[in-house]
């Protein structure tokens, strides 16, 4: 993961990054992008998130 | 621990379910339990460092005013809490220097609540790794082998019960918070179904894998715990309309015999360490010696557990913490912080992918069960036993693999799930340390879990006090 990529990135988000965090971060960050959350998108077509909205207001 | 016998002293070995028994009996008082418990503490907590804060005077008042008149289930025992629970008039601190100043509680979590209205009497409050995101949770030390980590992150409540310092405790499980430390201090835990006990008023880690549940010295004892705790709140709309715990929740006359167990060995429950191949065979043998019919099982997609548990915790922990990150994200230790940092920048389209998996390993554990008409899974809880205080890796057969990735690639699937799933111990491995197995049911049947994990429990030798930790009590300061 290209640090100035990150770098940028928590620029644009205004995430509470600080520069000499950056490198440590881009590191986490190639490994969670590695494992791509899990199941490749081919594999989960037709398949919703594990997400529900409940329109009630009593919910 | 047990039944002992002759004096009150020791009443803090006791179990939880003989404890209340004798209590309903009028052959033990509260107050005496709770001050049993309360010496044991005092002697042990310097050893194992369990506990952020114990309020003793207020245990035993509360203990006393319940000496003569009746009382729920839980009259007068023992009991400690996760320090992310809040607990009125006490801060939740959660293991972490950033919630440091948080004032004191003005009312107590519904968990805490539930239990306090059974009877039971809070004596502290129990560490946990920061912000419940770790399976460390230093200072705490394992009572089997102090030098060795209680796991996390509800690793003092796990200490503190193993101890004798309470007869039950709550903790929270998102990846294995729970099931960890109960193996790695010969205790059972159990993660009920996700939406079977509140979540409110506890510090969330991962809103969506987040769950609450009970650590114990026995399976009576711990469902006899998940009973109370259960049951609908409105602060927490996930446990709305959620089919209610049979009554009893574990019959004492039963039959196991006619069920089917289907047993989890493929990755992500492979590779183990050998004590936990000995375990899972003897929890197996016991199983089958009752007449459980016991299945191979395989669940391909679980080998994406911690691809997508990993997504959902650090996307759903940073947006939790968003706040606290920029305020002062000096005061968050650098594993945690980096979690946080890493979960800010996910692309939602991980996250969701993260999700998909998720629904797409419900539905093939469903289709699994079906398939092979199956009544629970049989897993090890954790591959190997306790980690060392400074390790960073377990060794399996020359196969080097990060001690958090270890533990929660056997825990985190049922997370996924939101399946009940029973961690009980199966005795003493080679090393010394507890060996356990993790039993998995249906949605909401936590009753039939507990069954057959009563089986194994009843199995196996039952536990005294720890030697390491009778050890060190015994040794001259």
């Amino acid at each position: 993961m290209n640090e100035q990529v990150v770098a940028a990135l928590a620029r644009a988000l205004d995430a509470p990054i600080p520069a000499d965090r950056v490198a440590a971060v881009a590191e986490q960050l190639e490994a969670q992008l590695a494992g791509r959350g899990g199941m490749p998108a081919e594999e989960l077509e037709g398949v919703e998130p594990a997400l529900a909205f409940e329109p009630g207001w009593d919910a | 621990m047990g039944r002992v016998s002759g004096t009150h002293g020791k009443a803090w070995a006791l179990d939880l379910v003989e404890a209340a028994g004798l209590i309903a009996a009028g052959e033990l008082k509260p107050s005496e339990l709770v001050a049993s418990a309360l010496a044991r503490l005092e002697a042990v907590e310097p050893f194992v460092r369990a506990f952020v804060s114990v309020d003793a005077e207020r245990a035993l008042r509360e203990a006393r005013k319940q000496d003569d008149r009746p009382g729920g289930p839980l009259r007068g025992i023992p009991v400690a809490i996760k320090d992310i629970f809040d607990v009125t008039g006490t801060p939740t601190c959660c293991g972490s220097a950033i919630l440091g100043e948080a004032g004191p509680a003005r009312e107590d979590a519904p968990a805490v609540a539930h239990l306090r209205a059974a009877g039971a009497v809070v004596v502290g409050k129990t560490t946990t790794h920061e912000l419940a995101c770790g399976v460390y949770t230093p200072p705490t030390r394992n009572p089997w082998d102090l030098e060795r980590s209680p796991g996390g992150s509800s690793g003092g409540s796990a200490a503190a019960v193993a101890a004798g310092a309470a007869l039950g405790a709550i903790g929270s499980d998102t990846g294995g918070s729970i099931r960890i430390p109960a193996a790695h201090c010969g205790l059972v835990g159990v993660k009920p179904t996700y939406g079977r006990v509140s979540r409110a008023g506890a510090l969330a880690l991962s809103w969506s894998l987040d769950h609450v549940g009970p650590l114990a010295r026995t399976v009576e004892d711990a469902a006899l715990l998940l009973s109370v705790l259960a049951g609908a709140d409105p602060g927490d709309r996930t446990t709305l309309g959620r089919p209610s715990l049979p009554q009893p929740l574990l019959p004492s006359e039963d039959d196991v015999g006619s069920l089917r167990v289907g047993v989890l060995r493929q990755r992500p429950f492979a590779p183990l360490a050998p004590e936990a191949v000995c375990a899972l065979d003897s929890a197996i043998a016991l199983l089958a010696a009752e007449g459980v019919q016991i299945e191979t099982t395989l669940v391909p997609e679980l080998e994406q557990t911690l691809a997508a548990e990993f997504a959902i915790v650090a996307a759903e922990a940073a947006s939790y913490h968003e706040t606290r990150l920029a305020r002062a994200p000096h005061l968050i230790g650098d594993d945690v912080r980096g979690l946080l940092e890493t979960g800010l920048l996910l692309p939602a389209s991980l996250y969701l992918r993260a999700q998909r998996t998720r629904r797409a390993i419900q539905q093939s554990i469903a289709q699994t069960f079906a398939a092979q008409r199956l009544d629970a899974l049989l897993a090890p809880t954790v591959p190997a036993p306790a980690q060392r205080h400074d390790q960073l890796e377990y060794d399996f057969d020359g196969e080097a693999e990060s001690v958090i990735e270890s533990l929660v690639r056997t825990t985190a699937p049922f997370n996924l799930a939101g399946l009940p799933a029973v961690a009980v111990p199966t005795g003493l491995g080679a090393s010394g340390l507890p060996g356990s197995v993790q039993v998995v049911g249906r949605p909401f049947d936590e009753s039939t879990a507990l069954r057959l994990a009563r089986v194994i429990g009843r199995g196996v030798a039952r536990f005294g006090p720890p030697p390491a930790l009778e050890a060190a009590l015994a040794t001259p300061v």
